[in-house]
């Protein structure tokens, strides 16, 4: 139980960062926190006392209680894929704000914007 | 072809989006053809499946051959053929817009065949990633299809340059927080269920006890995709994605993007959750989320200055009428959802490239701009006109009909929620007179005498087009289908409706 | 009543419609142009007489029905009112057209493509709103007269103009989502109907309900028939060239509203239903109210137009009076009264166009000594000015004569009293200018007749409000329309409703 109060309050304070971060660079290691958050959440889903890692070991039929559920740890596999995809493109994008507007500043910007 | 399309119409959008750049890069030449012609292919593949399944059923169909609930399926049903066809035919005037028309703006970098070639690749991605949620009957595959749309979407936005830029990265936190948002949701939803498979979930969601998981699962999703699909008060990243992508995305975002996030949400919370308490719940929130979102909008679109800008608070108003029919549910106000999505996709692409091509002629981007251009460019600007009336709802157009079965449901829903949403789509067709008028007496009845002409005719050079020609072929072509979709409404209400009715039904029946 | 299906109703619709692109794209050739609106309005005329026989023979031609809706096809119907309006308005189309040409050409005035095509679109929609057979037809016929009659209003295109043009849209387009939601909460209610004489809503929802919704569709017709306190926009409506005030404003928009009324009580409320919810008597205050309001305004008004505008919303209450009190007199006075006013408004509008293009004048304290000038102008002002009034042997006489007549069957003797004021107010502020032109000296300069262009559409009309005065039985028989439309909503009216007609 404790493991997922400590993914909600990952999850939350990253939310929280995005919003309420004045820089866009601070914003995106936010939103790598809130996405961190999903990932625990989904790993310990699949945890269970006394199981080991699904591996298949020489003889005897598999016991689904003697394993921990590999299914999570395969969707986060394409999750962290898709994560990583996002922030590389948010930072090729940071580097353009930059060079355009000498700023990451999210105030600053949308002053610039009008 | 019953076998072959369903996967062809996932797979063909997201090879091509490999395809083409490599292409590209290793040509070193304009890759317009091929790109051109897998839009149009894409095309054919969705109309091909929308007629097999009018013509004899929805289509099941297991991924790699492992049927569900293991392996990922997808499905076509009315519903999800008639968005699947709205997405790829809006593509190929988005695709036809990007290959032949300026489309730069200037803070944009110039132009190589590499660039173009990555460029056609992000649109095909985006398609594919679109129809990919259209067809998927797994709610974790969703979420792939979800980020492989978004990421596309993202790129296509900055490629506009400058303030693109900062837009597009805003909108990437925001689209970033909304899957996130809906992954956390599914979380919940493996956890309570053990599957990931739509039927299959609602098949055992009636049975696993409404307790707080179950609650925190549905809102979870229900959040996520409001984002993405720009539900008031969730709907900040929406205007300046609009009003600073480059035309031919803004165009094809403004067209389809949010309203598929609408049909997500509507097959998840309508279908799949519609028999949980917290599904019921939430569906009655978004419908008064919607109306909110029906007159914020319109008002922030009357009080707008940049015809942009106030297109783009247009759609936020659309979309929270979209809302409002998924979040009543029968089957008419559905019909009315699924139509306004239609109605909307048209006359707003149709307006978007129009207006976008017309602020990159140097015309400007507010009403003073516009006017006197009816007589300069009668035929474009006739076609902008129909939009126009079809966003206020004027018969024959399409919007009238969305909007005729719309009032119809919110009257046969009756109580408080459905007064609420009867007024609010009569002051939204209100609002919409007063914003697209005023741009409408500017065009036909105003001389452009009245305000600067910026296009600098008068300096002796030669007249700039008030639309180049490769925006003026989709706008044309978009109204005349905003017409004939008005006309002709009924026999395609007929192929789309049985379908969901079949659906709910079916899954009724499967739930003990 | 027997139906027979066939193409004619959509003819007398599509022919206006069909003229718009060919006008638009000859618009390098004004001769070609106008042959398209003449062919196009012989052809709308034409079709509506080729119906005639079959109304007078007790049927009705209708068109296929094209599926819109779940249960609401688009579908025109030629029963007698609608025949009746259709024929009206194809006779004074054709007039207007030629009057136009004389018009525009001896002003100079600029558009003229787009006049004409707006022209033919606005009068095929009102001929739709004539023939429309259910309120879903009539709903987007009426819209689509609202958005075509836009141009014509703004055609001069100053700032003034754009912004009466605004406060016509304004009044109208908020009339018509007013009328959209009401149609479809009675499409929701009654599924399908169409017009049906005598109401098709009694028993589908309950007395509030019903009243409520009375009043959205009142509303929504109300506010083109400019039923007080909804006139606002029809003397700022003026600021139009004189042909547009003419057909559209005093034949086929505000006309068409009226009509609406008549549609609303008769066919989709019925008389019967009207009385039960206490509504009639309501309606017909409204209407009193509003013909004596606009006859006092009128009197103040030194505009010319204008002054014609507040006599058009004065006579078109007596429609709407006719209405409200339902009984087949009432009905059959209000339906004859669309065509009397109609032949004797244009008349005076004409008029009123031709001292504009022939001295420039639009006041009329300054018509003094054109009288004499312009002879054949104001003879036929003369006649319709005593035909408005209600002077025996014209063709106000005979509306104004059945109204009283039903509403006596009615015991609604206050009605005969305010025919008779509202008549004298007529005679008020239309001898006043007879008197200025015929009696006052003039400036001086020399005035003559205008073109024959101008000259003889208004001789016309008012040569045919004489003949209509006197026969009004002859030719189409507008009067045999007028009482057999009132005869089918009386044969589906309670008893005590059924008296007058023999």
């Amino acid at each position: 139980m404790t493991i997922y109060a400590f993914a909600a309050a990952l999850f939350t304070l990253g939310i929280a960062g995005m919003a309420l971060l004045p820089n866009l660079l601070r914003k995106l290691l936010a939103m790598n926190v809130m996405q961190v958050a999903v990932i625990v959440f989904f790993v310990s889903l699949a945890f269970k006392d006394g199981a080991t890692v699904p591996i298949l070991g020489q003889g005897g039929a598999p016991r689904a209680a003697e394993f921990m559920n590999p299914l999570p740890h395969t969707l986060m596999l394409t999750a962290i894929v898709v994560s990583v995809s996002t922030t590389g493109l948010a930072l090729g994008l940071l580097v353009r704000i930059r060079s355009r507007f000498r700023t990451l500043n999210e105030q600053r910007l949308l002053d610039r914007l009008r | 072809m019953r076998d072959v399309l369903p996967g062809l119409l996932v797979a063909l959008p997201l090879l091509g989006a490999a395809l083409v750049p490599l292409l590209a890069a290793l040509s070193r030449r304009t890759t317009r053809v091929p790109a051109l012609a897998l839009h149009a292919a894409i095309l054919a593949a969705a109309l091909g499946l929308f007629g097999s399944v009018a013509a004899a059923g929805p289509i099941r169909y297991a991924v790699g051959g492992w049927p569900g609930p293991w392996g990922i399926e997808l499905w076509f049903d009315g519903l999800s053929t008639l968005i699947a066809v709205l997405v790829a035919g809006i593509a190929c005037f988005a695709a036809f817009a990007q290959t032949f028309g300026p489309g730069r703006d200037e803070a944009a970098p110039a132009s190589t065949p590499l660039r173009e070639g990555l460029l056609r690749g992000a649109l095909l991605l985006l398609v594919g990633g679109l129809l990919g949620i259209v067809a998927t009957r797994d709610v974790f595959n969703l979420f792939v299809f979800l980020e492989i749309s978004s990421l596309a979407a993202y790129t296509l936005v900055a490629s506009g340059g400058g303030r693109a830029t900062v837009a597009a990265f805003r909108y990437l936190l925001a689209g970033t927080a909304a899957g996130s948002l809906y992954l956390f949701g599914v979380g919940f939803l493996y956890a309570l269920t053990g599957t990931l498979n739509m039927d299959d979930l609602a098949a055992r969601l009636p049975s696993v006890e409404a307790d707080a998981a179950l609650t925190v699962a549905v809102v979870l999703i229900a959040v996520g995709l409001s984002i993405k699909a720009a539900l008031f008060p969730l709907h900040g990243w929406l205007p300046d994605t609009y009003v600073y992508s480059p035309t031919p995305t803004a165009g094809f975002i403004a067209a389809v993007m949010a309203k598929v996030s609408a049909y997500a949400l509507l097959r998840l919370l309508g279908e799949v959750l519609a028999g949980t308490a917290a599904g019921a719940v939430v569906l009655d929130i978004t419908l008064w989320l919607g109306v909110a979102g029906v007159v914020a909008g319109g008002i922030l679109a009357v009080a707008q200055r940049a015809i942009t800008r106030m297109l783009a608070w247009s759609s936020i108003s659309a979309m929270g009428m979209i809302l409002i029919g998924v979040g009543m549910g029968s089957a008419l106000a559905i019909t009315g959802a699924l139509f306004h999505m239609a109605a909307h996709a048209l006359a707003k692409g149709c307006l978007f490239f129009g207006a976008g091509g017309i602020r990159a002629s140097r015309r400007g981007d507010d009403v003073e701009g516009w006017a006197g251009l009816g007589a300069r460019a009668p035929w474009t600007l006739a076609a902008l006109t129909v939009a126009a009336l079809s966003m206020i709802g004027i018969p024959p157009t399409a919007g009238f009909f969305s909007k005729y079965y719309l009032l119809s449901a919110s009257i046969t829903t009756g109580g408080p929620a459905g007064i609420a949403a009867f007024a609010a789509i009569i002051l939204s067709s209100l609002l919409a007179t007063v914003y697209f008028l005023r741009v409408l007496e500017a065009v036909w009845f105003r001389t452009p005498g009245d305000a600067p002409d910026a296009s600098g005719d008068s300096a002796g050079r030669q007249p700039v087009p008030v639309l180049p020609r490769p925006l003026a072929v989709p706008v044309v072509a978009l109204a005349v289908l905003v017409l004939l979709t008005g006309i002709f409404a009924r026999p395609f209400e007929r192929h789309v409706l049985p379908d969901w009715e079949s659906g709910t039904a079916r899954i009724t029946a499967e739930a003990p | 009543m027997t139906e027979i299906v066939s193409l004619r109703p959509l003819l007398a619709v599509g022919a206006g419609l069909a003229a718009v692109l060919p006008i638009l794209l000859s618009g390098r050739r004004p001769a070609l142009r106008e042959v398209w609106t003449f062919a196009a309005g012989a052809v709308q005329l034409g079709a509506a007489v080729s119906m005639l026989p079959a109304a007078f023979a007790g049927a009705a031609h209708v068109s296929p029905a094209l599926p819109l809706l779940p249960g609401m096809p688009l579908q025109f119907r030629a029963d007698p009112l609608g025949l009746l309006f259709l024929t009206l308005s194809s006779i004074l189309w054709l007039a207007t057209s030629s009057y136009s040409l004389g018009y525009l050409r001896s002003l100079g005035l600029k558009h003229q493509t787009g006049y004409f095509a707006a022209f033919a679109a606005a009068v095929a929609a009102a001929a739709g709103v004539a023939l429309a057979a259910n309120l879903l037809t009539f709903l987007i016929c009426y819209e689509v007269l609202t958005l075509a009659t836009w141009p014509l209003v703004v055609h001069k295109r100053t700032a003034g103009v754009l912004g009466s043009g605004r406060s016509y849209l304004a009044y109208t387009m908020i009339a018509g989502q007013l009328l959209l939601g009401a149609v479809v909460w009675a499409g929701v209610l009654a599924p399908g109907a169409p017009f049906t004489p005598g109401g098709f809503l009694a028993g589908t929802a309950s007395d509030g309900a019903l009243r409520v919704l009375f009043v959205l569709l009142l509303v929504g017709v109300g506010a083109k028939a400019a039923v007080f306190p909804l006139h606002g926009w029809l003397p700022a409506a003026m600021v139009a060239p004189t042909p547009v005030s003419a057909l559209l404003h005093a034949v086929a928009v505000v006309k068409a509203g009226a009509f609406g009324v008549l549609r609303l009580t008769g066919w989709v409320f019925g008389p019967d239903l009207m009385h039960d919810l206490g509504l009639a008597l309501p309606l017909a205050a409204l209407a009193a109210g509003t013909i004596l309001m606009a006859s006092l305004r009128a009197l103040g008004e030194d505009h010319f137009k204008r002054r014609l505008a507040y006599s058009t919303v004065s006579q078109l209450s007596y429609i709407v009076l006719g209405g409200a009190i339902g009984t087949p007199l009432a009905l059959a006075g209000a339906a004859f009264h669309i065509a009397a006013h109609g032949f004797l408004k244009i008349t005076l509008f004409f008029c009123a166009g031709s001292v504009y293009a022939a001295t420039g004048r639009e006041h009329i304290s300054e018509l003094g000594g054109l009288g004499r000038a312009m002879p054949f102008t104001f003879a036929a002002f003369g006649v319709g000015a005593l035909g408005m009034a209600g002077v025996p042997l014209l063709p106000g006489f005979i509306s104004k004569w059945n109204l009283a007549l039903g509403a006596l069957d009615d015991h609604q003797v206050w009605v005969v009293a305010l025919l008779v004021v509202s008549g004298l107010l007529n005679l008020a502020y239309f001898l006043p200018v007879l008197r200025v032109a015929v009696f006052e000296p003039g400036d001086g300069r020399r005035v003559r007749e205008p073109s024959a262009w101008l000259v003889a559409p208004p001789v016309f009309a008012a040569l045919a409000a004489v003949v209509l005065g006197v026969a009004p039985d002859a030719g189409a028989r507008f009067w045999f329309l007028a009482e057999s439309a009132a005869r089918s909503v009386a044969a589906h009216a309670p008893e005590f409703l059924t008296g007058g007609l023999p």
